[in-house]
């Protein structure tokens, strides 16, 4: 198991978090139903965060551990609005919760997909159990393309990839029955992706 | 001749279900639409040229590639079982299943678990679980899938709201996103306690021993995730050497499967992670993997087929078959439908698996051009046929006329004359003033009461040709004209078109004595046959005064162009006419844009032939023959020179590139498909409003003539040599 939790930033290409690299992936992001934030601060993510789960009239909402925003903040002012977030990792809050939050490693341009190292069990159960999802990244690690991804991961871990990565564009859809799109079946029918910087 | 009845009842079923038939129909006419959309700004033969390199070179070292994926895995603590065949997967999940007393599967979507029925097999150990939405339903109603990426998409909603009622004791609203809903719900809990989760995965890295999943459901994350067992089946197939090899596959398979930039999920596992027990606590997951044999070994070692091994089950070859939209998947009777189907079939289930389905495919090429992998699937069909037929001759009449009758020169040339006199009793004069054969006695009726067929003349192109006084305005040169079976004794006047088209342009025709190109016979599985008839011709056309070798039938250029070389290889003399017989061989209408919008273009003569043609307003569509679009790439050049007639309005038809029917034997043998093929592109004909319909090869100008006379419509079908020659 190897478990270890890598920064990726070192390893971004240069022309990563450019303005039109942004532009994309919002336009992509989009284009697939994605609700996308821009904020500048880490206290403007805080706020935004709360702003949304009052949107979307959350009751019940679960954490992954954050680190580029403060979830103490978030779960003191969510309270006030009656939301209640619940950050110890617990399996039950989390499927029962209507609001999952937890950040990822990268964005892709060419895509509106986000990139995480999954290794953590709560990391995956935020993001796939509550019917709406929240991921967090910061703008600055959005890259180009697929490929660049491919080539951060094998950079980062020095070839030695972590066993579970998770690329997430979008909600959850299906087109089984009669090729009608629908959205949510087993994870989110809704997501938010949150751009700090 | 026996005819297998069981399998034409299946196809007749299949031609009768109007649902499925509107379904697919209209998903036919989406696809390659919303797929050109999502493929915009990139270089698509730029992409499938990498996939192909980085998925053969996987092939090529596949055993290499295993011992490596499966030394890192076992490294990282995973479990790597190797099985042969399905009864071993069976075995290997029974004793995982014991080891831990686990009673309940989840199950995310794995084709290779349907290849060997692996729910069937275990279900009395083990609930199985389908958690993918279509899985799911056709698991209810112990179907099969109709199509690797959409396994439900022959049945319609209301037939799906019947399942979820049967299956929730409750009536459900035919009402989808309602469905999905219940779905999620209903299937939550089953997650949330299954002992396994069993998964299939699209691509296995060896240098790394990550696997990755492309799902939209989000059904294999949780599949992966929540049960405290993660078994992952894979073929040997799904093996590549890099890392970044992912990349060119990530990027064409989405687009190509369902015509999205890429699924809401892909999921890289590289070796065991954690999960949660009952009591929340953070425990260790068991991560096995099964590489599969199952005949992929046979397959990626054989130096014919292991180019299936470029393949990365995206389906878009089956989402484009115009027999597979006709159809659907269930008639294919294996797990894998379409073409790409009946080759993993052939090495999944044996040669008589295969034997009556490969005959589905009508070698139109379409195909070809959609596949990401790069694989040339109606060539490898073909040589499925070829095998086939080495094992399983073909039945007694077809084989005594292909096997005796087509390689004995003056025989076959006798036969095709008697047709002469033997259809003049049956023939009469159409809407166009030719003569057509509409009714036949003794049985043979069912061959022509869809689509008339043409009564022979009595005098085919081979004597009339002595009789044309040949005048080439400033002679330039010499062709040799192949005629070819359907021009020399059906269509005469085709070939004389042609000779008056070249003496305009400056050049003289001969016509050498000549046989059958060799086509029917190779495309029946026959390619020994097709070389003894190569060899009867090769000595008259190898010769240096031709300046080309001209056809005017594109399944004779192909032939005279690449497959007697193919069939020849064991013979390096023959082999070497051929090549030189190749290098000249071209088609007509090819010969005339040279002639006309080349550089070799001579303004008088140009406006000689474009102002003969046509006296009044006319207005023309043009169908695109499959042999001159897809295997020679001829398709502007017989626009342009249309467009350049005076007096001709140009008009497309929607799908003109879509195969007609004719397929040469194709339409005898399986002419209920033929004929719908038919229907539909004379609905895209009639849809223009065009007078006439050009095509340049007279096979399809058999087709779409008997097909217009059928109907008596007003159209008249053909051969653009005819069009520029003013012949109507």
């Amino acid at each position: 198991m190897n478990g270890q939790v890598i920064d990726w930033r070192p390893y971004l290409p240069k022309s990563a978090g450019k303005e039109e690299l942004y532009e994309q992936f919002k336009q992509k992001a989009e284009a697939l139903t994605v609700k996308v934030i821009r904020v500048s601060t880490k206290e403007e993510a805080e706020k935004a965060i709360v702003e949304v789960m009052k949107e979307f009239n959350v009751k019940k909402a679960a954490a992954a551990p954050l680190t580029l925003v403060n979830s103490q903040v978030i779960k003191e002012e969510a309270k006030k609005e009656g939301i209640d977030l619940g950050l110890e990792q617990d399996k039950d809050w989390i499927e029962q919760s209507d609001f999952g939050i937890s950040e990822f490693d990268i964005g892709i341009a060419e895509l509106g997909t986000v990139v995480q190292d999954a290794q953590s069990i709560h990391e995956r159960l935020v993001s796939m159990l509550p019917p709406t999802h929240l991921a967090i990244i910061e703008t600055k690690t959005i890259v180009d393309t697929f490929a660049d991804s491919l080539q951060i991961i094998q950079k980062a871990y020095n070839g030695n990839p972590p066993h579970y990565i998770a690329y997430v564009t979008g909600p959850s859809k299906t087109a089984d029955i009669e090729r009608v799109l629908t959205i949510g079946v087993h994870g989110p029918s809704k997501v938010i992706y949150v751009c700090i910087g | 001749m026996p005819i297998d009845y069981s399998f034409k009842a299946r196809i007749e079923a299949a031609l009768n279900n109007q649902g499925i038939r509107n379904a697919l129909g209209k998903f036919g006419k989406d696809f390659p639409i919303s797929r050109a959309k999502v493929y915009e700004g990139i270089d698509f033969e730029a992409l499938r040229k990498e996939v192909a390199k980085v998925k053969s070179n996987g092939a090529a070292k596949f055993e290499q590639l295993a011992d490596q994926f499966e030394k890192n895995l076992t490294n990282r603590g995973a479990k790597v079982h190797r099985a042969e065949t399905g009864a071993d997967v069976y075995q290997i999940l029974r004793d995982i299943a014991k080891a831990r007393n686990a009673k309940k599967v989840v199950k995310s979507k794995s084709m290779a678990s349907e290849e060997i029925h692996l729910n069937k097999h275990v279900e009395d150990q083990l609930e199985m679980i389908e958690t993918d939405l279509g899985e799911w339903i056709i698991q209810q109603i112990n179907e099969k899938p109709s199509h690797m990426v959409m396994p439900a998409i022959h049945l319609s909603k209301e037939k799906c709201a019947d399942v979820f009622s049967d299956a929730l004791g409750y009536r459900v609203e035919v009402d989808i996103p309602l469905m999905v809903k219940l779905a999620r719900k209903n299937l939550r809990q089953e997650f949330l306690t299954a002992d396994i989760g069993i998964s299939g995965c699209n691509i296995a890295v060896a240098e790394t021993g990550t696997m990755c999943i492309f799902t939209n459901e989000g059904n294999a994350r949780l599949t992966a995730s929540l049960p405290p067992v993660h078994v992952i089946l894979l073929g040997y197939e799904k093996l590549v050497e890099k890392f970044e090899d992912v990349g060119p596959i990530a990027k064409a398979l989405a687009k190509s499967a369902t015509a999205q930039p890429i699924t809401s999920y892909v999921t890289m596992i590289s070796g065991p992670t954690q999960t949660l027990d009952a009591n929340g606590n953070v425990v260790d997951k068991e991560l096995h993997v099964i590489l599969l044999d199952n005949g992929r070994r046979k397959l990626l070692t054989d130096p014919v087929f292991k180019e299936a091994g470029q393949c990365i089950r995206c389906g878009s070859c089956i989402n484009v078959c115009p027999v597979y939209q006709l159809l659907s998947g269930h008639v294919y009777g294996h797990i894998y439908p379409g073409g790409i189907g009946v080759i993993l079939t052939t090495f999944f289930d044996g040669f008589e698996a295969v034997e009556k389905i490969q005959d589905l495919c009508i070698s139109c090429g379409r195909c070809r051009d959609f596949c990401p992998g790069k694989i040339d699937i109606p060539n490898l069909i073909l040589e499925v046929r070829r095998r086939v037929r080495q094992q399983i001759p073909l039945p007694g009449m077809q084989n005594l006329i292909v096997g005796s009758l087509l390689p004995k020169k003056g025989l076959f040339q006798f036969g095709l004359r008697q047709a002469s006199w033997a259809t003049s009793m049956f023939a009469s004069e159409g809407k166009d003033g030719k003569k057509y054969v509409r009714n036949l006695p003794f049985g043979f009726g069912r061959l022509a009461d869809w689509r008339s067929l043409p009564a022979f003349p009595a005098k085919p192109f081979r004597e009339r040709i002595k009789s044309i006084k040949q005048n080439p305005v400033n002679k330039k040169g010499k062709i040799a004209f192949f005629g070819g079976c359907v021009i020399d004794y059906a269509y005469p006047e085709i070939g004389e078109s042609l000779v008056r088209l070249a003496n305009k342009l400056g050049v003289e025709v001969e016509y050498p004595e000549q046989s059958c190109c060799g086509a029917p016979a190779f495309y029946m599985g026959r390619q020994d046959v097709t070389a003894t008839i190569a060899k009867q011709n090769l000595d008259n056309f190898a010769k240096d005064e031709y300046q080309y070798i001209v056809t005017a039938c594109p399944t004779c250029t192909e032939v005279l162009k690449e497959n007697w070389i193919h069939v020849l290889q064991n013979d390096p003399a023959a082999k070497a006419k051929a090549e030189k017989v190749s290098a000249k061989a071209i088609d007509a209408i090819k010969l005339i844009h040279n002639l006309t919008k080349g550089d070799q273009a001579a303004e008088k003569e140009v406006a000689a032939l474009s102002e003969v043609a046509c006296p009044n307003k006319v207005k023309v569509t043009y169908h695109d023959s499959c042999h001159l679009n897809r295997s020679l790439g001829i398709k502007a050049e017989p626009r342009e020179v249309i467009k350049d007639i005076k007096n001709v309005e140009f008009v497309e038809m929607v799908d003109s590139d879509v195969c007609c029917g004719f397929g040469g034997s194709y339409s005898i043998k399986l002419r209920e498909i033929s004929k719908v093929m038919l229907e539909g592109k004379l609905k895209n004909i009639e849809e223009t409003g065009a007078d006439i319909v050009c095509a340049d090869c007279p096979g399809c100008i058999m087709q779409l003539r008997g097909g217009l006379d059928n109907k008596k419509s007003n159209i008249r079908a053909l051969h653009t040599l005819e069009l520029l020659d003013g012949k109507f």
